[in-house]
């Protein structure tokens, strides 16, 4: 009796773990690993490519959506594990790991991919994604530019004529426009007896807006910190020059006390909550999230019709996306994109279909859609995309402004040079410089040097 | 009077401490009952409190929150499931260390004392490794047992403690009436050790219902994760509807809460009961 109580037992046990395991063999399968969208339309467009793809090859696509953190959290896990999924789109990628991976020989050449289609993508797009190998001692394309962000300017213009300005009259040059939030504006503001600063700045070392910001100050005043081949040039004296006055210049506006003092401790979502609510009359930002929130609210049935009038009043008359002021020496800044990169892992189980879906989703009526559906936040990485009435019609404000800074030019991170940069950021050099000015009282220049010196000894 | 001094020099440390627990839970309800435009404002209080928040998570009417029944059922099937299965392991292995005096039963003691004192993330990679050499990944199996594998050495020594409280004599008594050991372990042992059971199924079932990182790790789909993981899908935005995170997240807070007062005479007696060797 007992032995047949064992054997039922175990072959329950050996049942359950056949139906746990054994699904996964019934179909071909590529794993797929993207960020969740911001928005349904975002994720819809992604499911009918998952979808026409399905149908158009009969392979399953295994497909998960994470939360942006979570995304790259776990794929550093599978890769350390050895069970990377076959294709990986996380929209920090770009920020932590594409460049280190692709070093480390971890990241699948998909120069065949990449190469018949390569007309179809904005060049300084693509060139993100020409990435060094450390084992092969090349460079080669191991990531797919799928869409990018840039930093953009919010302001509420119903609080700037509560201040008895116009738009017409902010200045355009550098140090008036800097002048012009701070003295007039919020000054204005506080004579009425309202506690509201005129910049929401970010500043908290832990913050990815406060690198973003930083590095853009620092591109307006021409501090070159790598160049092509990687190679550090922060400490030639040009650069180093014009990298003092950048840290001058972004610290100077806390200490005027034109930012929240809690800013200092800001992470990356409260630039946006100080904006908001109404703290700030303006902030810079990595994407239109701020303006593109009260859209998603607007058509948000969940929402009451007086809510979604006010979001919609906002939208469209309230807020303002801007571009950056004219660089200190009078000419056009050059705006600083991040091109979001998936990749294609070189532990990947099915590798030839990982391809061809990723050569699938990058077609332009498959691509598109999904860019679009993130209304506004990530700006198209092909030609075409860019020219799609979607940014070009003229229809929406905000997205007006963002095509027109993507077609004023861009510039790339420094960790597509050198991908010892995504270890620069993370542990943001760049605000710590910053920091130690506010904070801890040093001079810009002593600041400088211990950021130089920093830099060389993770990146140099 | 020293009666009433002592009393009031513990009312002054009970208070503050008092306050600075309640403060987190203050604001998650004054968030869960505020509008978009209020939560942002700094008040302390909201001036038109709302149960919009509730509404909207209760209809499942925002994107992150489409999955939430499903994903608050997937918590209490995983957290039950520990539960039960912890318990089922560590009550037979209590029985047969305390009670029948197993061979080798004082090293499976050390080593499972052992195990409790390596901390559960730095066991989260070779355990994603493990579930995924198993072909157990991305299935709820694969963190139920996870969550069996770190909740039962606690489990373990707690329930082997509280058994060799009990009198040997009750065992022989059985015995001497031909009990088996089967019949021993159901009709002797379960009925006296059912307080310390009740505390250490609660405790794996609140182990389980409070997990995160295996959670996350070991599953894939949103329609397989537990809340705790779903709700993180708040953090991808910059923008996220904090009020909507703390209304479901209040929701999320009730279960545990409601178990543990109802079982809190059994926890404290549970707790208590391999405390002390008599």
């Amino acid at each position: 009796m007992k032995s047949v109580r064992c054997l039922v037992t175990g072959a329950a046990f050996a049942a359950i773990a056949a139906g746990w395991s054994g699904a996964a063999l019934a179909q071909e399968t590529v794993t797929v690993w993207f960020t969740k969208g911001f928005y349904k339309g975002e994720d819809d467009a992604l499911l009918a490519v998952v979808d026409k793809f399905q149908k158009a090859t009969g392979v399953k696509v295994d497909l998960s959506l994470y939360a942006t953190e979570d995304c790259v959290t776990k794929s550093v896990g599978a890769i350390e594990a050895g069970t990377p999924p076959d294709v990986g789109f996380c929209t920090t990628y770009d920020f932590r790991t594409t460049g280190k991976w692709a070093f480390d020989g971890k990241l699948e050449d998909v120069t065949d991919v990449i190469e018949p289609m390569k007309a179809e993508f904005q060049p300084q797009a693509l060139a993100t994604t020409f990435l060094m190998n450390n084992k092969t001692g090349k460079k080669s394309y191991y990531a797919f530019p799928v869409e990018q962000q840039m930093m953009h300017i919010t302001y509420w213009k119903d609080m700037l004529e509560e201040a008895g300005f116009k738009e017409s009259d902010i200045p355009k040059g550098w140090n008036g426009y800097w002048d012009f939030w701070c003295d007039k504006v919020q000054g204005s503001l506080r004579a009425k007896g309202k506690r509201i600063y005129g910049v929401g700045h970010p500043m908290g070392i832990a913050a990815s807006d406060t690198f973003y910001s930083f590095l853009t100050f620092a591109n307006a005043y021409g501090a070159q910190v790598v160049d092509e081949n990687g190679k550090i040039v922060l400490d030639q004296p040009k650069n180093k020059a014009a990298m003092i006055e950048a840290v001058k210049s972004y610290a100077n506006i806390f200490q005027r006390g034109c930012t929240p003092p809690s800013s200092v401790n800001w992470l990356d979502p409260d630039n946006n909550v100080a904006f908001h609510n109404r703290t700030t009359v303006l902030t810079h930002n990595a994407t239109i999230s701020i303006a593109a929130k009260h859209l998603d609210d607007m058509n948000n049935p969940a929402l009451t019709a007086e809510q979604r009038a006010q979001a919609k009043k906002n939208y469209e008359d309230n807020i303002r996306t801007a571009e950056f002021p004219l660089k200190p020496d009078g000419g056009v800044m050059p705006n600083l994109a991040a091109v979001k990169t998936a990749v294609i892992f070189a532990d990947a189980k099915n590798k030839k279909r990982a391809k061809e879906f990723m050569a699938f989703l990058l077609k332009d009526e498959n691509l598109r859609p999904f860019v679009e559906g993130s209304v506004g936040r990530w700006f198209p990485t092909t030609i075409a995309g860019a020219k799609s009435p979607f940014w070009t019609d003229g229809k929406d404000p905000h997205r007006a402004i963002v095509h027109k800074q993507y077609s004023d030019g861009t510039v790339p991170f420094q960790f597509v040079y050198n991908y010892n940069f995504t270890t620069v950021n993370a542990e943001n050099v760049w605000a710590k410089a910053v920091n130690r000015v506010v904070q801890d009282k040093i001079a810009p220049d002593v600041a400088v040097d211990e950021m130089i010196a920093r830099i060389k000894q993770i990146a140099g | 009077m020293k009666k009433a001094l002592d009393e009031g020099k513990l009312i002054l440390i009970a208070i503050p401490v008092l306050l600075w627990t309640l403060l987190p839970i203050y604001h998650l309800f004054v968030l869960s009952i505020s509008s978009q435009e209020a939560m942002l404002a700094g008040t302390l209080w909201p001036a038109k409190p709302t149960l919009q928040n509730f509404q909207i998570v209760f209809q499942q009417q925002h994107y992150y929150l489409t999955n939430f029944w499903r994903q608050m059922f997937n918590s209490f099937f995983i957290a039950i499931t520990t539960g039960l299965l912890t318990l089922f392991i560590a009550t037979f292995a209590a029985f047969a260390i305390s009670r029948l005096k197993v061979r080798g039963g004082r090293t499976i003691m050390n080593l499972a004392l052992a195990t409790y004192l390596i901390p559960a993330a730095f066991l989260a990679i070779p355990m994603y490794k493990a579930m995924g050499s198993y072909g157990l990944l991305n299935t709820q199996a694969a963190l139920i047992l996870a969550m069996v594998a770190l909740a039962s050495p606690y489990a373990i020594w707690v329930l082997k403690q509280a058994s060799d409280k009990l009198p040997k004599e009750l065992d022989e008594a059985a015995i001497m009436d031909g009990a088996t050991s089967l019949q021993l372990f159901r009709l002797v042992y379960l009925p006296l050790m059912k307080p310390s059971m009740v505390v250490i199924g609660i405790y794996a079932l609140l182990l389980a219902w409070n997990e995160y990182l295996y959670a996350f790790l070991l599953l894939s789909n949103e329609k397989a994760v537990p809340l705790a993981v779903g709700l993180g899908l708040f953090l991808s935005a910059d923008d996220a509807p904090w009020n909507l995170l703390m209304a479901a997240g209040l929701l999320y807070a009730i279960p545990p809460a409601v178990i543990y007062y109802g079982f809190r005479k059994n926890m404290v007696g549970g707790l208590t009961a391999g405390a002390v060797k008599s």
